[in-house]
């Protein structure tokens, strides 16, 4: 059988009619007077396509995945802003949620408090544009109770904890901090343990403040 | 049962320095190997000639950067032949409606092509296989020689070949038998015909 498929096979080779070789001389030798533009080879052309297609269909999805948990200066974070553009086509709320999303992760991770009052005013303000939806405010008022729990300050007095701050930053001689670090510090305290009762030795109140500067 | 290359290095330096001569040569060498392959994939003679002028226009541009000796060149003209045959099945397959859309009309028989029952048991083989088949038993090339061509290893080229033959013996019986069953027809017809 197999001979006789090979022999019914070699029947079928061709020969160039000598118009169409005439043809395809005078088409090389024009081409080799003025040759055209060199193109890679097929199939080197399309060797990186598929490699790069697949790559980007994993990549894109994982890496906004990854990004949803993401805060300002974080890695991912424009990854976030950018699928959250996207997003917010169909989902006008979307930038509002998010930006709540981050106030509760940071007084999560016991941000620093400047870094709290960021993300507050960011949250306020996107849920004040977006006209987001009542959950998305009773989540902020949430976190404020957080805040005041967490840091012991209340969310008003926020701002002016920062401006001073600042301004015993300011102030401070760079020997006082390598002195005493921990005088220093704005962060929460990371207590392992219960959270609660919020230690007060980080963050004062401005009452304190006042009290300091009489 | 290696096929020997008849384009030696002297040849080879000559399509690199772009000599009509050269290329006059080679077009004398491979025209009917590549023109049968190209046939043998698209069933269609205008088009496999318009794909061998395609291959030696594309090395008419590249011939700068050909390497390796004759052996190599000889591939690199079946893979640009090759090639360009797939790009028209895809295009014939995207665009069906066109009438030059014959691939898929295997059991057709075309008076102009020979052995029209062989050539629609072809048709029915995938590009892979239908490639291997005419390149061994049209063409005449050595395993070597495909596996350089279709950018594989021997091992693989010897385990299609035996699936395409046995896919080819089943398909050219089916297409066979269609043939045999539509000249039946046609006789009874005639037949019925001559008798009114």
């Amino acid at each position: 059988m197999k001979a006789t498929l090979h022999k019914r096979l070699s029947g079928l080779r061709v020969d160039v009619p000598t118009e169409v070789a005439a043809r395809h001389a005078a088409e090389i030798s024009a081409e080799l007077m003025h040759p055209g533009p060199v193109t890679p080879p097929r199939r080197l052309r399309r060797r990186w396509v598929l490699p790069v297609v697949v790559a980007a269909a994993l990549l894109i999805p994982a890496a906004a995945f990854a990004a949803e948990s993401t805060t300002p200066g974080d890695l991912l974070y424009p990854v976030k802003r950018t699928t959250e553009w996207v997003r917010s086509i169909v989902d006008s709320t979307i930038n509002a949620e998010h930006r709540v999303d981050e106030l509760e992760i940071v007084i999560e991770r016991r941000a620093p408090i400047n870094v709290v009052s960021d993300r507050l005013a960011d949250a306020e303000q996107s849920v004040e544009q977006s006209d987001g939806p009542r959950r998305l405010a009773d989540r902020i008022d949430d976190a404020r109770d957080q805040i005041e729990r967490h840091y012991g300050v209340h969310p008003r007095d926020i701002d002016s904890v920062n401006q001073d701050r600042s301004s015993q930053d300011r102030n401070r001689e760079p020997s006082d901090t390598a002195a005493n670090p921990s005088s220093t510090t704005t962060e929460p305290p990371h207590d392992e343990g219960p959270r609660d009762p919020p230690t007060m030795t980080t963050t004062e109140p401005p009452r304190e403040r006042g009290d300091r500067d009489n | 049962m290696s096929r020997p290359s008849i384009v030696d290095d002297d040849l080879v330096n000559g399509i690199r320095a772009r000599s009509d001569e050269a290329f006059a040569a080679l077009y004398r060498i491979l025209v009917s190997d590549l023109l049968s392959f190209a046939n043998g994939m698209l069933r269609d003679r205008g088009a496999a000639e318009d794909a061998v002028q395609q291959a030696f226009l594309e090395l008419a541009r590249a011939a700068h950067t050909i390497k390796g000796d004759g052996r190599s060149l000889r591939a690199w003209m079946y893979r640009s032949v090759r090639f360009t045959c797939l790009d028209e099945v895809r295009r014939r397959k995207r665009r069906p409606e066109e009438p030059t859309d014959r691939l898929p009309d295997t059991g057709r028989e075309d008076p102009g092509l020979p052995d029209p029952a062989m050539q629609g048991a072809l048709a029915r083989l995938s590009d892979r296989h239908r490639a291997i088949v005419v390149l061994r038993h049209v063409i005449g090339c050595s395993v070597d020689e495909i596996a350089e061509i279709l950018d594989t290893n021997r091992t693989a080229v010897y385990a299609a070949s035996a699936r395409a033959e046995r896919r080819l013996a089943k398909e050219l019986t089916d297409v066979e038998s269609a043939f045999n069953a539509a000249s039946q027809q046609v006789k009874n017809q005639d037949t019925t015909g001559g008798t009114r």
